[in-house]
């Protein structure tokens, strides 16, 4: 739940809510399943027209977001978007238009940004290997140097619909540190394989790149400038992936204190049980928790406050861990129509047990808590 | 109204009183220090803040207060941030001036807020009793009628405070043949009153800022009362959101200093210097538990901001204060379970030269102090999400027909 927006905040959320209502929701997450691009792309240009990929690309470009702070105004969206399963790569293109604006040079924002804000380009990151690493010292992917460019070989994984994207942000190793590197679709050795995926709106692949060649024009960032900027887009990923989460988790939890309220069993509503309300109300406060972590590290990544990266890990640890705590409990106290396929929890549940793992495992984080700690003593 | 000074006046006039006769706080002095030396510096303080005509900012004018509004309490609170605040009085201002004010009558109004912010009244609060604190409505000390005055006898437990108290706002049972809710009043108790004994408590980590109360024969006059007779449970109803909203602004008289301003997140290294010393730094589980501390810690300091921001916005309803009391005790029953496994053997014998905390941690991280968890639980589920009561048969039936609070008899 968002507290203290300003009114032009209101008025695009409530017109985000509007479009997601009208056009997402369970029901259309599982007319989707079966849909190898697992969105539709009407919703897609409208969302365009609200300026749902617009916030983090600067306004020459056609860019601009509500209150002037991109990662508060997108998480906000991004919370309306998890609590009605909406799908599509509005996470991918964010975080690839974040870092073309951060970090690229005028020529490469000339070519990309425009499209990227209104939606008729859509960007995907790949970053992580098989190892699911998506710091800056991630390895799936070499960039061996090739004239002024560089050219790729290697493959990423959990890369977010890439069938779909148009332009990939790859980063990769190089003797010299991480380099980051704009890959068109289609481009000479890029191959996808499609993965399953336990989100049945998500779609994750495998990228391979074989002898890719990459033009000095597409380099966007190299050496210890990309790792600045590989962990910043790390930062907004988190932010926006626990936004997101926190909406999954509030519906899953309005769901099941609104079942147990009116399920009957024993002469009396579930929900006077203390066995069950003392099991939701700690859900309800391990939400405020969430909120108060997101919002937090909301607000310190979009200025980039010195504790930014520790804020998004901290978020990404707390609504990482108890999102599928509450979702598995949630199911729990549905009892057995919990655990049919046609009641809509799982769908839930599939989201945050995905949003959990990807982008970093709650106690990858929390180790990398202590790494930053003692790189800050150093 | 028009006489009222603006915010940058008062902001001068407080801060030029505190630098001259307030100290300032030392660092890693504790919050409250129920001792003879705090007390009595807390009485000077008080004492010196009404002198100097800055004592109850929002408190109305006819009660000897600054009738001012939050925004003069606001810069108050800013300006006293660095000195040390008479936090004795919080019970006194945070939970029995807001009752009074809500409920008292005019005579106890006149009287008793002005020495609270003199500095002559210390309160407690006489509410749990030693037949059970969760189930407060169901209390066993009694006051009756005896000609013109009350007559008080049973005994109440978990006061801070109360062997340095002046008086305590005390609710007892006075008709026994209504429902438990429907029969209690709220009395003013003089501590003073040979008819009070007062037991200090000692904690299992060895802390005595609690007390218990024997109760024999205490005479009160009929009009001290607050509120109406049989309506003290509205009246303690007043008194525990206070306590709630008090506790959710961080239940200090002062601030600290730009409370809604950031000073980013701080990690504390106590965990990490203790792993390093057993040897264990490089070990992947332990450096996931002291990752999982911090966690724990900055969420909930996180927590606190939001919800006690949103209870002032009235954005959240006063019992949202649950989430909080509730929150500390989920995380300090975790914080107590990785103290103890990063500290290992060392949590349960040191030198005697050394101090310790990490079993005593444990030991002490239960969620009970101010209420249990599981109060809060049923406050959040029942206030807060609309979940129904379990059904009980102690609400309706006159309290001379259910069964008492007891607890099993200890040998």
């Amino acid at each position: 739940m968002e507290l203290g927006l300003s009114d032009t905040q209101e008025m695009f959320l409530d017109a985000t809510s509007k479009l997601l209502d009208e056009r997402s929701g369970p029901g259309r997450l599982r007319e989707l399943i079966d849909d190898p691009a697992g969105f539709d792309r009407t919703t897609w240009d409208q969302g365009g027209q609200l300026g749902w990929y617009a916030m983090f690309v600067p306004e020459k470009y056609g860019g601009g977001s509500v209150s002037g702070a991109a990662v508060p105004d997108a998480a906000m969206v991004a919370e309306a978007m998890g609590s009605r399963l909406h799908t599509g790569p509005f996470l991918a293109t964010n975080v690839v238009a974040f870092a073309l604006a951060e970090a690229a040079r005028a020529d490469l924002q000339e070519r990309f940004l425009p499209g990227l804000a209104d939606g008729s380009l859509i960007g995907t990151w790949a970053v992580a290997g098989r190892d699911g690493d998506w710091s800056k010292s991630s390895g799936g992917l070499v960039a061996h140097p090739d004239g002024d460019g560089y050219r790729l070989e290697g493959t990423t994984s959990y890369v977010h619909d890439a069938t779909t994207a148009d332009l990939f942000l790859v980063t990769a190793r190089t003797p010299e540190g991480p380099v980051q590197l704009v890959v068109p679709a289609g481009a000479p050795g890029l191959t996808i394989t499609p993965l399953d995926s336990l989100d049945l709106g998500r779609r994750l692949a495998e990228v391979h790149f074989s002898q890719t060649p990459v033009a000095g024009p597409d380099v966007v960032g190299e050496g210890e400038e990309a790792a600045r900027a590989v962990e910043r887009q790390l930062q907004v990923a988190l932010v926006l992936q626990c936004a997101e989460t926190n909406g999954v988790t509030q519906t899953a939890l309005d769901m099941t204190v609104g079942y147990a309220k009116e399920r009957v069993a024993f002469g009396r509503p579930i929900g006077s049980y203390q066995a069950l309300k003392h099991r939701l109300a700690d859900h309800l406060m391990w939400l405020e928790g969430s909120f108060a972590a997101t919002a937090y590290a909301a607000t310190s990544v979009q200025e980039g406050r010195p504790d930014a990266a520790v804020a998004a890990r901290i978020a990404k640890s707390h609504v990482g861990r108890w999102s599928t705590h509450t979702l598995h409990d949630c199911i729990q106290i549905h009892g057995g129509i919990g655990m049919t396929w046609e009641y809509d929890l799982h769908l839930y549940f599939r989201r945050a047990i995905s949003n959990e793992v990807l982008y970093g495992a709650p106690y990858d984080h929390m180790r990398h808590l202590v790494d930053l700690v003692e790189e800050n003593e150093r | 109204m028009s006489d009222q000074p603006t915010i940058e006046e008062f902001r001068g006039k407080v801060r030029s009183w505190l630098s001259t006769h307030v100290p300032l706080k030392t660092p890693g002095e504790p919050f409250l220090q129920w001792d003879d030396e705090g007390v009595a510096r807390s009485r000077r303080i008080q004492r010196s803040l009404w002198e100097g005509g800055i004592a109850g900012v929002t408190v109305p004018v006819a009660y000897g207060g600054l009738g001012l509004g939050p925004d003069h309490d606001r810069v108050f609170r800013e300006e006293a941030a660095d000195y040390r605040m008479p936090e004795e009085f919080g019970n006194a201002f945070n939970v029995v001036l807001p009752t009074l004010l809500a409920h008292g009558s005019e005579e106890l109004k006149k009287h008793f807020i002005p020495r609270i912010l003199n500095g002559d009244h210390i309160w407690c609060q006489f509410l749990s009793e030693p037949s059970g604190g969760s189930d407060l409505a169901g209390l066993l000390t009694r006051a009756e009628r005896d000609g013109d005055t009350w007559r008080l006898n049973g005994a109440k437990i978990w006061t801070t405070g109360g062997n340095y108290s002046d008086y305590a706002i005390c609710l007892a049972r006075t008709n026994p043949e209504a429902p438990k809710h429907a029969g209690l009043t709220m009395f003013i108790v003089p501590m003073s009153d040979p008819g009070i004994t007062v037991v200090p408590l000692e904690l299992t980590d060895g802390s005595r800022d609690f007390c218990q109360e024997y109760i024999d024969d205490v005479v009160i006059p009929l009009d001290h009362v607050i509120g109406d007779v049989n309506d003290g449970w509205r009246v303690a109803t007043t008194l525990m959101v206070n306590e709630r909203t008090a506790v959710g602004r961080g239940w200090s008289l002062g601030g600290s200093k730009g409370q809604s301003e950031d000073r980013g997140i701080a990690l504390d290294t106590a965990l990490l210097e203790l792993a390093r010393r057993n040897g264990r730094s490089g070990d992947s589980y332990i450096r996931s538990l002291i990752g999982e501390s911090w966690v724990l810690t900055v969420v909930q300091d996180q927590t606190v901001r939001r919800v006690s921001d949103a209870m002032r916005n009235g954005h959240m309803p006063g019992h949202a204060a649950a989430l909080l009391k509730s929150m500390s005790g989920a995380t300090g029953r975790r914080q107590g379970e990785i103290g103890l496994d990063v500290a290992g053997p060392g949590a349960v014998a040191w030198p005697p030269e050394e101090r310790n905390r990490w079993g005593i941690g444990r030991l002490s991280s239960h969620g009970i102090g101010g209420g249990t968890t599981e109060m809060q639980r049923n406050a959040i589920a029942e206030r807060l999400l609309g979940l129904p009561r379990e059904p009980s048969p102690d609400r309706e039936l006159p309290f001379s027909q259910i069964r008492k609070n007891t607890s099993p008899n200890r040998k």
